[in-house]
């Protein structure tokens, strides 16, 4: 136990180290001494200081100018390998008409002194050839170089693309700029020419965020995915995690809700590895901070750079203890070194549903109903027949028959009129469409600001965000039911290079957002009772349960209507429930902030660095809950006069409002130091990392009240020969506050290996290949996320019962008249396991990447396999005559393996720019062990078959004779009865009995095995289209309960595919097609209910998922008089088509069967329609 | 060698960082919940301890589940529905499928087998900590480990009557034990519950006032009955077991019929009615059948009751299943079969109708004629309830507002309110001294002692302002008794067991399986529900065809428990 002493103590010596860490980053300016070396440097749009400042950080040599204005313009854009310093220099500035001279450690920049750089035995052969430079839109091309071939005669183009050059016999003229494939032209017998370049197919070196780093893409080993920022902003959806959706190899997401505000869907990373439900999330990291997916949900998406998805043990051993999920790291921009570009972006976007289930109308559900009633025999329900009058009443849409009209003593004027009014009591509605029929709003702006001096960069970015539901006539009344999301985002990213030797990084960013949207029965607020129960309530009605709207007021009763009982409806609707639930209304305030100090040890040694981060996190959500009257008529016809429509009622209540009302709060605290090493010594590269951090993380929920704690070292090791040979080992060492203090900490390494066959001196140069590298992963991560409750090494614990239904007892006496105060019951809650650990995941992957024809196809194709043992299970061999919630135990065993596939062909047809993509990704994992007891036969038992396997009995289609009925084996779903139209099982093993061991795996899980995405990109003079395509296969999607059966508490809707699909005798004897069993008050409970393949849907699908189609002008007279310099207009389109073979109208393929979207009770998926525009000053 | 140096102390600072800030990072709870010693140190906190293993022991049959997987009793519906007494019409709940379909090893059941090891667990877990609470006396420790006794006994009991022999669990079990215990057999199951009782004999004869609902001494010679009575009916009195379970046969019976079991259970009873008759329990008789019956079976703490289920909580309750007022109860509609086991008032007949409807005033008059136990438990259609007379809450016209779905059925159930005007909490009777009488009558008759039979007996018709019973021929006392047994417990939790453990011939044809049948009504147009002139005439109806198959004498087993080896699944599951 903790003494206070202990307390303070600990906390001081621990702040004192890091204030070391960071007095230690200060302090020191020596200066060392280094030779003149080989630079391998990466500049793009840079400015010359940025450039010499790059210089002076690779090398030892400090860099002067004399007497110069040094040009602020952004047009160094360098990118050279292992290239000796004075050739890089002399290639920059020697173009640029300056001079440079080394000067013992110093460069020296100076004007250049007018030299003739003819060869003086040439001299009389020259001339002088002039020429314009151009790019495929006919823009001038500033800054590339002109030289002749062979020689070192050399210049560069203007600001207007112009040059002149003077010409010796040679008139082999080369040009060059990066980014831009160079070209050689013969200019014999001309003296201007007109040049235009075109754009290199090879994309620039692109620089990969690693776990508490970066990496040059080509020299990684490790398995990385990535997705840019302009992918993510096509996607014009609130969540940054779902703009992820099929963009990256291996990712896979499924949504749960359409709702605005909990629409995210939910991520996995090579599928599943862990059979411990609660533990598959791979971790979230921004800016090097671990968060939650919801923090990065909140995020704008124009604030981020990029995207990188960690897969493989390599690139996550590093996260050690939290790594086996894999990691989604989010980078936000930064500034860059130039005069400050601002850019505003505005975006109108429509959401609608995507599809919506389709019930039957009135008439229909009456034919379907009558004939359930007949096919089941059951005289109760008799009442429930439908008549031919209210058969006839349904189809005209009448209250009255002709006959009934005649009897009933009305003149005829009367008559028309009713006739005219149509019905009030046999209506037919479409409550799914009536509710969700709405479409809606969705706005986005965004202004960032982003520049730069070599003292200071900085990016700075406001955003709003907002969205509102699609509920149909949300506001009768001032009911305001919609569910509405708006989100402000900021955030500001400021580098300063204000000290020698040391860089000073601040991030902060806020997200403040309100979240409203109805809650569920008991006003509880999870996913899975909000929207289930008001659904519930769509999918209980009959289609005639209510007129709904009559002259705008809301029905929710009927007046003097005879049939009511017959039609068993009191008059309300769903409308009228969900317009009465009740709301609550989240005020959500994110708040963050980091600092790194890193500071650059070169005088002790070349390419050391130490840095040191603080980070903190504030969250707090503050609720309301309210709920405004409406009013609620019943109406009728008057029974002196049916042609008169009576209302009553109208009466508005009292609003209510709760304030504070499901309040949140959680608080982050990050603390790291490092050590970073990164030196070339001549053909070797080595990179080296030590990396200390702890994170406390509390809510006053927690459990115990004890802040969730992590702490660990991490470190890494690169180590690269040429380019060519590549070596990487990482190793994480980690713990958490979870486990024992004894068993803590674990160790996590990784190694990882590359070979770049394309750099050896030997590999032909201009073959069809022209990168190739292998790499290979092999290493240990953890997970900790064990699910369940905390500290499960403690003791056997006892709690109070709570509200429970057998919490406590009362013993005295009573007279009757007033219960006895009882006693609060305790009980033993739950038994400890002192050796509870971490989960632990042996992760492989093998991988091939290529180039091919000249870099226009490219190619990468990776192999992985993860076996993970210690996952905490229940044992499900313990009897249960102990009677004790026994602790789970480590036992679990899971294997997974899969490969990715990415594809992509970038060619250019004259100034037709194209590219495809596409990639293909596979898992499948297998529960290995899980403490199962042995069942009678092996496809019953869970392990041995794929985590979420579903199982269920195989169907044989329908019984459509007698004697086929007669001759059934013994069904034991339904007490044996099986009758014509009812569905037929296979009896597996032969015992003449239908029941659970007759249950065989069917289909796969819910999550899909392979996931594919086709994208395809054209660009022509400004315009841009750009399409992405996503599909799965091997996945599976359940229907359960009102997708199986109609009528359900006698009055439940019935959807249209279950009446057309109907068994019918007839059909069967014509062989028609059928696709639902008979019809029956209770095909979930009768023989037709049970699960089978039958019910199992195959989730199969492609969808176009987004497009985008845009503009963008360029240089316009009238837009640089407003210091504009780009527009772009677009649009873009979210879910716009779906192709899916088996599922359910309403039922999207990309929906989660969770929270009771399987009985097709989930808020619907949304399509959405966004148009913007981007203006860039 | 300076580099190294530095090098060195900054990995030095990582390392003592990472040492130093351990504890300000891993934080471990600081030892402020409960465990089982913080519990059982003073009474305040063990007698929480006690109440919980009550409310656990004590909960087998009532429906304290009510959607709670995971908990005792039955999972939404009640025992009545699983009988023929009550009809469950709603297939969201358990029962509806248990009568349609059996009880089957994979899912549902009409109890949970795993919820009687946890409130054993908690008995024994009480009974061994007890004697480290500081400040109850030995006296009181010692009772306090008797009354665990007891509970441990009352659950072997019901798990007796539910699965005949099952694993004898005398201690807690640890996580380390051997947990695999098979089956004992039924005799050895009957011995451990009798050597329970018998060690349990020292409670006290009585409580204060406050602690009222506590085991006296009349519990463990109260379960020790039952369970006698059990032992000498014909399900487990028998040669040949139901179904064969050939060498284990002697889980689910005792392989021979001894009349000795008979006389075991007649003298067992006597023993009960004596200690409670010595201690002021008596049969409420005062001469007004209606009010005694319901005082009998609603009053909480009334003389009659030697034991009730006390759980008085929110509105999760489970009297929401036995009281109109709450949407749950319209799930039990009184079923024909019941109503037609009701005498008239004179002990004479009723005549019902059958499928040919008939006026609705006739309802009303056959109903004002019925014995004053159907009017002490029944509401009927129209008709203000008997057993709250005069009370608006109880009226015709309030209950059909608070259940406006209430529509097929006999009648619905008012037992347990008797007089309760407003009050939504009850005491679920488990020990009326009125089931020792029955249980005399029906052992004394199995004897032969045709006399003892008949007196006690008549004691219940009495009380029941009926005539009394002079039948003499043991099969024809046999039925009366038993339908007594029906009349005088309706609903009360016995009938279901009852009828299994007597093998009725006709269970299979309208008492579990077969047809099942209650009144449908038609309407005037002015259609209130409520009034006797809104209804046009009724009839019987078939309202579901029930399922009975040998297998279901006995509850089956879970699956998942059978899977793991330890446990002989009883026969046809």
């Amino acid at each position: 136990m903790y003494t206070k002493n202990n307390l303070i103590s600990s906390k001081t010596s621990c702040l004192k180290t890091t204030i070391l860490m960071v007095l230690l980053a200060f302090s020191g300016l020596l200066n060392a001494q280094n030779p003149t070396q080989k630079i391998s440097m990466s500049l793009k749009d840079a400015t010359i200081k940025e450039l010499i400042k790059e210089i002076e950080t690779k090398t030892n040599y400090s860099v002067v100018y004399r007497n110069l204005q040094i040009s602020e313009k952004k047009d160094v854009t360098i990118n050279v390998v292992e290239m000796p310093l004075m050739d890089v220099i002399n290639m920059v500035f020697d173009a640029r008409n300056l001079q440079v001279t080394f000067n013992n450690r110093t460069i020296v920049i100076s004007e250049k002194i007018k030299k003739n750089i003819k060869p003086a035995s040439l001299e009389n052969k020259s001339r002088k050839i002039t020429g314009i430079i151009t790019d495929e839109n006919n823009q001038p091309v500033i800054g590339a170089i002109v030289s002749l071939n062979g020689t070192k005669s050399i210049t560069i183009t203007d600001v207007d693309g112009k040059f002149s050059i003077e010409l010796t016999d040679n008139t082999q003229l080369k040009i060059s700029y990066i980014g831009y494939e160079p070209q050689t032209i013969d200019v014999s017998g001309k003296s201007t020419v007109a040049i235009s370049l075109r754009q290199s197919l090879k994309a620039l070196d692109e620089i990969v965020v690693v776990g508490y780093g970066t990496q040059k893409k080509e020299t990684v080993t490790g398995a990385i995915g990535s997705v840019g920022n302009k992918e993510l902003m096509q996607a014009s959806v609130a969540n940054v995690g779902n703009a992820l959706v099929g963009r990256i190899a291996g990712l896979t997401a499924i949504q749960t809700s359409g709702e605005p505000g909990n629409n995210a869907a939910t991520l996995r990373i090579r599928g599943i590895s862990t059979l411990n439900g609660s533990g598959q999330d791979p971790l979230i990291v921004i800016d090097g901070i671990q968060q939650t997916l919801e923090v990065m949900n909140s995020m704008d998406a124009n604030e981020i750079d990029g995207i990188n998805i960690l897969k493989d043990a390599s690139a996550t051993a590093v996260y050690g203890v939290r790594g086996a999920n894999g990691v989604i790291i989010v980078t936000t921009k930064r500034g860059k070194t130039g005069k400050p570009q601002i850019s505003f972006s505005s975006n109108y976007g429509v959401t609608m549903v995507t599809s919506l289930p389709q019930t039957t109308n009135s008439y229909d559900y009456a034919l379907f109903r009558n004939q359930a009633i007949i096919n089941d025999g059951n005289t109760a329900l008799n009442p429930f027949l439908f008549t031919a009058d209210q058969l006839w009443k349904f189809k005209n849409n009448q209250d009255y028959t002709p006959q009934e009209l005649a009897n009933m003593n009305l003149t005829t004027s009367q008559i028309a009129k009713i006739q005219s009014q149509g019905a009030i009591y046999y209506t037919s509605h479409d409550w799914f469409k009536e509710q969700y029929g709405a479409t809606a709003p969705q706005t986005q702006y965004n202004l960032n600001i982003s520049g730069g001096t070599d003292k200071v960069k900085y990016f700075s970015s406001v955003g709003y965000f907002s969205q509102d539901g699609i509920i149909n006539n949300a506001s009768y009344g001032g009911a305001d039911v919609n569910s509405h999301y708006t989100r402000y985002n900021f955030r500001s990213n400021v580098d300063a290079y204000i000290l020698k030797n040391l860089d000073i990084s601040i991030n902060t960013s806020a997200e403040f957002s309100n979240n409203s949207g109805i809650v569920g029965s008991s006003n509880y607020t999870d996913m899975g009772s909000r929207f289930k129960q008001l659904n519930q309530y769509i999918v209980e009605s009959p289609p005639f349960a209510s007129p709904g709207f009559v002259d705008g007021k809301l029905i929710t009763g009927l007046l003097y209507n005879p049939s009511i009982s017959d039609l068993n409806t009191s008059g309300s609707s769903p409308l009228g429930v969900v317009l009465n639930t009740n709301i609550a209304t989240y005020y959500t305030s994110i708040v963050s902030g980091s600092i790194k100090l890193k500071h650059t040890l070169d005088y002790l040694t070349k390419g050391l660095t130490v840095h040191a981060l603080v980070s903190y996190d504030d969250r707090y959500t503050k609720g309301i809950l309210s709920h405004n009257s409406i009013p609620g008529y019943s109406v009728g016809r008057n029974p002196s006069d049916p042609s008169q429509l009576v209302f009553s009622g109208g009466v508005v209540g009292a609003n209510t409002i709760t304030d504070n009302w499901g309040n949140y709060k959680e608080r982050k605290f990050y603390v790291e130091t490092a050590v970073n090493y990164n030196r070339t010594f001549g053909k070797s590269t080595v990179t080296g990392l030590v990396l200390a951090n702890a994170q406390k993380y509390s809510n006053p929920w927690l459990q115990y009240n004890v802040p969730q704690g992590l702490m660990g070292i991490s470190s890494r090791a690169t180590y690269n020969y040429y380019e060519r040979y590549l070596v990487e080992f990482n190793l994480g060492y980690n713990g958490s506050e979870n486990f024992p203090v004894n068993n803590r900490f674990g160790l996590f390494p990784a190694l990882s290996a590359g070979w770049v066959a394309s750099n050896e001196p030997f590999f032909p140069k201009d073959a069809f290949i022209s990168w190739l590298k292998v790499r290979a992963s092999y290493g240990e991560v953890g997970n900790d996320q064990i699910g369940g409750r905390r500290f499960l090494y403690l003791p056997s614990t006892w709690g109070s019962t709570g509200y429970d239904v057998l919490a406590g007892y009362s013993f005295g006496s009573s007279n009757g008249s007033s219960p006895n105060a009882g006693y609060t019951g305790v009980t033993e809650t739950t038994v400890g396991n002192p050796f509870v650990t971490w989960e632990r995941a042996v992760k492989q992957d093998y991988a091939l990447e290529m180039k091919l024809f000249k870099d226009k196809l490219s190619l990468t194709a990776d192999y992985f396999s993860e076996k993970r043992d210690n996952i905490l299970i229940s044992l499900g061999t313990t009897t249960n005559l102990i009677g004790a919630n026994l602790p789970p135990a480590n036992v679990g065993k899971m294997s997974n393996h899969g490969f990715e596939l990415q594809l992509e062909w970038r060619d250019r047809i004259e100034s037709f720019n194209y590219w495809i993509k596409g990639n293909l990704s596979f898992s499948k994992n297998k529960i290995d062990y899980m403490a199962e007891p042995n069942n009678v036969y092996p496809w019953m038992n869970t392990t041995g078959f794929s985590y979420g396997q579903y199982k269920g009995y195989i169907t044989n289609g329908f019984y459509n004779t007698q004697a086929e009925v007669n001759n059934h084996p013994y069904s034991t779903t339904d007490a044996n009865k099986v009758q014509l139209g009812d569905i037929k099982y296979v009896d597996i093993n032969g015992d003449g009995i239908i029941d659970s061991k007759d249950a065989v795996p069917i289909g796969y899980s819910a999550i899909p095995q392979y996931a594919y995405n086709l994208s395809l990109g054209l660009e022509y003079k400004g315009f841009d289209i750009s399409i992405l395509g996503i599909g799965t296969a091997n996945g599976s999607f359940p229907s359960t309960f009102y997708f199986i059966g109609p009528f359900f508490k006698d009055q439940s809707t019935a959807y249209q595919w279950q009446f057309d699909g109907q068994w019918t005798a007839a059909k069967a004897a014509s062989g028609q097609s059928i696709t639902y069993p008979r019809a029956s008050m209770n095909n979930i409970g009768n023989n037709n209910g049970a699960p089978s393949d039958f019910w199992l849907k195959s989730t199969d699908f492609f969808k176009i998922k987004n497009v985008e189609i845009g503009y963008t002008f360029k240089k316009l007279n009238f837009l640089s008089s407003l210091q504009i310099s780009q527009i772009r207009i677009y649009s873009n389109a979210n879910n716009l088509l779906t192709w899916s073979k088996d599922m359910v109208p309403g039922m999207d393929p990309e929906q989660a069967s969770s929270n009771g979207a399987s009985g097709g009770l989930m808020y619907p998926l949304t399509r959405i329609v966004n148009f913007g525009v981007k203006i860039q000053f | 060698m300076k580099k190294t140096l530095i090098i060195a102390f900054f990995s030095l600072i990582l390392i003592v960082c990472i040492t130093s800030c351990q504890d300000e990072f891993l934080q471990k709870p600081v030892g402020s919940d409960l465990n089982v010693d913080s519990i059982f140190t003073k009474k305040d906190k063990a007698i929480m301890a006690v109440a919980q293993a009550y409310s656990y022991c004590l909960a087998t049959g009532i429906p304290v589940a009510d959607w709670v997987g995971s908990n005792a009793g039955v999972n939404h519906g009640t025992m009545d529905d699983l009988c023929g007494d009550m009809i469950n019409m709603s297939n969201w709940e358990d029962t509806y499928w248990i009568v349609r379909q059996g009880m089957a090893a994979n899912w549902g059941n009409e109890d949970n087998y795993n919820f009687h090891w946890i409130a054993i667990r908690q008995a024994y877990l009480v009974m061994d900590n007890i004697q480290n609470v500081t400040d109850y006396s030995d006296s009181t420790k010692n009772q306090i480990q008797l009354e665990m006794k007891a509970l441990v006994a009352f659950q072997y009991l019901e798990m007796f009557k539910r699965y005949g022999g099952v694993p004898i669990i005398k201690d807690v079990l640890t996580t380390n034990d051997n947990s695999v215990i098979p089956r004992a057999t039924l005799q050895e199951t009957l011995d451990f519950i009798v050597k329970l009782c018998d060690d349990a004999s020292g409670l006290p004869n009585t409580y204060p006032d406050n602690q009222k609902g506590r085991l006296t001494a009349g519990i463990p010679l109260a379960i020790k009955a039952e369970a006698y009575l059990f032992a000498a009916r014909p399900l487990f009195n028998s040669e040949t077991s139901y179904l064969s379970l050939s060498a284990n046969n002697n889980l689910i019976c005792f392989g021979n019929y001894d009349p000795a079991r008979w006389q075991k259970a007649a003298d067992a009873s006597k023993a009960v009615v004596d200690w409670a008759l010595a201690n002021s329990y008596v049969i409420i008789n005062t001469g007004s059948p209606l009010d005694d019956y319901g005082n009998a079976t609603s009053t909480p703490n009334n003389p009659e009751v030697l034991l009730a289920y006390n759980l008085q909580i929110g509105d999760r309750g489970f009297y929401r299943h036995y009281n109109l007022h709450y949407w749950d109860v319209n799930t039990n509609y009184l079923s024909y079969e019941m109503l037609s086991k009701y005498y008239k008032a004179d002990g004479t007949e009723q005549t019902w109708p059958d499928a040919t409807a008939r006026p609705f005033s006739e309802y009303v008059s056959k109903m004002q004629a019925m014995e004053p136990r159907l009017k002490a438990s029944i509401y009927a259609f129209s008709i203000d309830t008997w057993n709250n007379p005069n009370d608006t809450y109880w009226n015709a016209s309030t209950i059909y507002n608070a259940n406006a779905s209430l529509s097929s059925a006999c009648g619905f159930s008012t037992k347990f309110w008797y007089k309760a005007g407003t009050r939504n909490w009850m005491n679920f009777p488990i020990y009326r001294l009125a089931e020792f009488y029955l249980n005399m009558a029906e052992a004394f008759n199995e004897v032969g002692n045709s006399a003892q039979a008949l007196s006690n007996l008549n004691v219940i018709r009495q009380r029941a302002g009926l005539p009394d019973i002079t039948e003499t021929n043991p099969d024809n006392l046999r039925a009366i008794i038993q339908r007594e047994w029906a009349i005088e417990f309706f609903r009360e939790g016995h009938r279901f067991h009852d009828v299994k453990h007597w093998k009725l011939p006709n269970l299979s044809n309208g008492i579990i399986g077969g047809d099942h049948k209650y009144f449908t009504y038609t309407f005037s147009n002015t259609n209130s529900h409520i009034l006797a002139s809104d209804y046009n005439n009724y009839r019987t109806i078939v309202a579901f065809t029930g399922y009975w198959n040998a297998n279901q004498y006995l509850n089956p087993f879970p699956l998942t428990e059978v899977n793991k080896g330890y446990l002989v699944q009883n026969p046809g599951y």
